[in-house]
């Protein structure tokens, strides 16, 4: 069972704020969600070992070339932050105040 | 002539004999634009600079005449979720509204250096989350064959722009059907090119190893030009190659047990399908998929825990919009949960519950597992068949509103679509015909999946599919 306060745990650790009537609603939707995800377990049961499913990441290193110079595209990269001050993205501070929590 | 009903080819023959101009085109499809978009809904934007990029490609065809390159001055429309670079995108969210791209997709980049002439930007399910365009922070977008019910979705604008001879061709994205499944509903062709065909760079991603680029137009030649002009390996997306297998289509697998869940009506189109195929000499023979029922719900583990760390970028510091809260946590829980959308919302915690501590077992990596399993159910039944058909969606576009407050309704509209996704392969909707509701004939999709790296093969396959029909 998913209850309200589950939802609000997992709002919590996705830094979402969540109201009450919305996490009510959410509560009952992702109950049904899971229930029917849960029937995954069936397949998986089939499954052969390993990681690969056809096409799996694998890591994959480019040749270190065609970098751009650093802050080249600082200025068009900034004019779309909310705010930004100085050549910087500009937030709230954290440290000093009660912001450490994140 | 009416230049919004013809073919890509048709305007590129067209436009090389002079018989008129792209900028002739290109007006065309904006007072179509002009007169249906206020009720249709399939651009958030139409591009103020059209005409003149339709001038700059006449100048181009003047100078180059038969050697342009094939989509030059052809008008296309491109999905809020592609970049292009100095134009807005938003994703159809609240959460970039106002952001401009500052750089451009590959996708668009190579659709610029044909000289293609970008219409506009449509209208999807808010980050692609959805199968009928509703859940976008814009406003609905219309079904062109039927105004009362959805286009589906998520690339629901694009296959719009499309039908409603708004575009003559779209560029959309499919996480599980998002090209094909509104494609199929608006009687439209809407192929997924093999996960790597085409350069993600540039999309704002969903799901990382589902996401794919491809194209929605009104015959599969079209979409076939538009894949070719957007295909190939990307040194910015190290997931993409320029593999092309060859295999004929031959025989064609359906698998064991599709009808469950397909309205009556449209199983019947399917079949009738099938019976037409097999009149031309191609072997139908049944597979067995036992793990194609899990699909669903192996997908529904793996996206949403995709989309949660994908949507984490999107806290109100680098992008869109910010709302302000007492300290830098309380900015980011007030930016996400006051500009997000519920669905979005909604796959956020699944994503994040699903990848928790104590549960990540249970969910995240038995989807995997399924995965895998999935992936080798297709691996033998591509053994004895070239491709596997079922209709695209089990039912026509639905009404408006019908079922957005129940989302297991809603992901069932993909039942067909997903599996290519999960296993990367290249997949394609064609046009089947109608069905019949409430006395209006809504279309319905034949859908073929094959092997990865044989798109080529499935493009002339669906081809010979869609000259059975004419």
């Amino acid at each position: 069972v998913i209850t309200e306060a589950d939802i609000q745990r997992l709002a919590e650790l996705s830094r979402m704020e969540i109201g009450a009537d919305e996490a009510a609603r959410l509560a009952k939707d992702v109950e049904g969600i899971l229930g029917f995800v849960g029937q995954v377990k069936e397949a998986a049961a089939a499954a052969p070992g390993g990681v690969d499913y056809g096409f799996a990441p694998v890591d994959t290193l480019r040749a270190d070339d065609g970098v751009e110079p650093a802050g080249q595209n600082r200025d068009a990269l900034l004019a779309e932050a909310p705010k930004a001050r100085d050549g910087f993205v500009e937030v709230q501070k954290v440290l000093g105040g009660r912001g450490g929590e994140a | 002539m009416d230049l919004t009903t013809i073919t890509i080819a048709e305007i590129a023959a067209g436009l090389r004999a002079k018989k008129f101009s792209s900028r002739q085109v290109t007006q065309a499809y904006l007072d179509r634009a002009a007169a249906e978009n206020p009720s249709l809904n399939a651009y958030l934007e139409v591009f103020a600079d059209a005409l003149a990029q339709a001038d700059a490609a006449d100048a181009r065809l003047a100078a180059l005449g038969d050697a342009a390159p094939a989509l030059c001055g052809v008008p296309v429309s491109i999905k809020d979720n592609i970049l292009v670079a100095d134009r807005k995108v938003s994703a159809a969210s609240k959460i970039l509204e106002g952001y401009r791209a500052p750089y451009s997709s590959t996708v668009a980049e190579k659709l610029l250096a044909q000289g293609a002439v970008l219409l506009g930007r449509t209208n999807m399910d808010e980050f692609a989350m959805g199968a009928s365009t509703e859940t976008s922070a814009y406003g609905v977008t219309r079904n062109p064959v039927a105004p009362d019910r959805v286009p589906g979705g998520s690339s629901g604008g694009a296959a719009a722009s499309v039908a409603g001879r708004l575009a003559v061709a779209a560029l959309g994205s499919d996480t599980g059907g998002s090209i094909r499944q509104p494609a199929a509903m608006c009687g439209a062709v809407g192929f997924k090119p093999t996960y790597g065909a085409v350069s993600r760079y540039g999309l704002i991603a969903m799901a990382s190893s589902f996401d794919q680029i491809g194209p929605i137009a009104r015959t599969v030649a079209d979409a076939k030009t538009v894949f070719d002009a957007i295909r190939g390996k990307d040194g910015r997306d190290l997931t993409t190659d320029a593999k092309a297998e060859a295999r004929e289509v031959k025989t064609v697998g359906v698998p064991k047990g599709w009808e469950s869940g397909v309205d009556a009506d449209v199983a019947e189109r399917f079949r009738a399908s099938l019976a037409r195929l097999e009149a031309t000499g191609v072997a139908i023979r049944e597979v067995e998929l036992p793990t194609l029922a899990s699909a669903l719900a192996c997908y529904y583990i793996l996206v949403p825990a995709e989309v949660s760390s994908n949507m984490a970028r999107f806290d109100g510091v680098k992008f869109g919009r910010r709302v302000e809260g007492k300290d830098l946590l309380d900015t980011y829980k007030k930016t996400r949960g006051g500009l997000l959308g519920e669905e979005v919302k909604r796959r956020i915690l699944i994503g994040t519950y699903a990848l928790s501590k104590g549960y990540a077992d249970q969910y995240y990596r038995t989807a995997l597992a399924a995965r895998r399993a999935i992936a080798a159910d297709f691996a033998r039944a591509f053994e004895t068949v070239d491709a596997i058909a079922t209709p695209t969606s089990p039912f026509p576009a639905w009404k408006l509103g019908e079922k957005i407050e129940d989302p297991l309704a809603m992901y069932a509209a993909d039942i067909f679509t997903v599996a290519a996704n999960v296993i990367g392969a290249p997949a394609i909707s064609v046009p089947d015909g109608a069905v019949a509701r409430d006395g209006v004939a809504l279309p319905t999709g034949f859908h073929l999946v094959s092997p990865r790296w044989t798109d080529d093969a499935l493009l002339s396959f669906a081809e010979k599919f869609e000259s059975l029909g004419r």
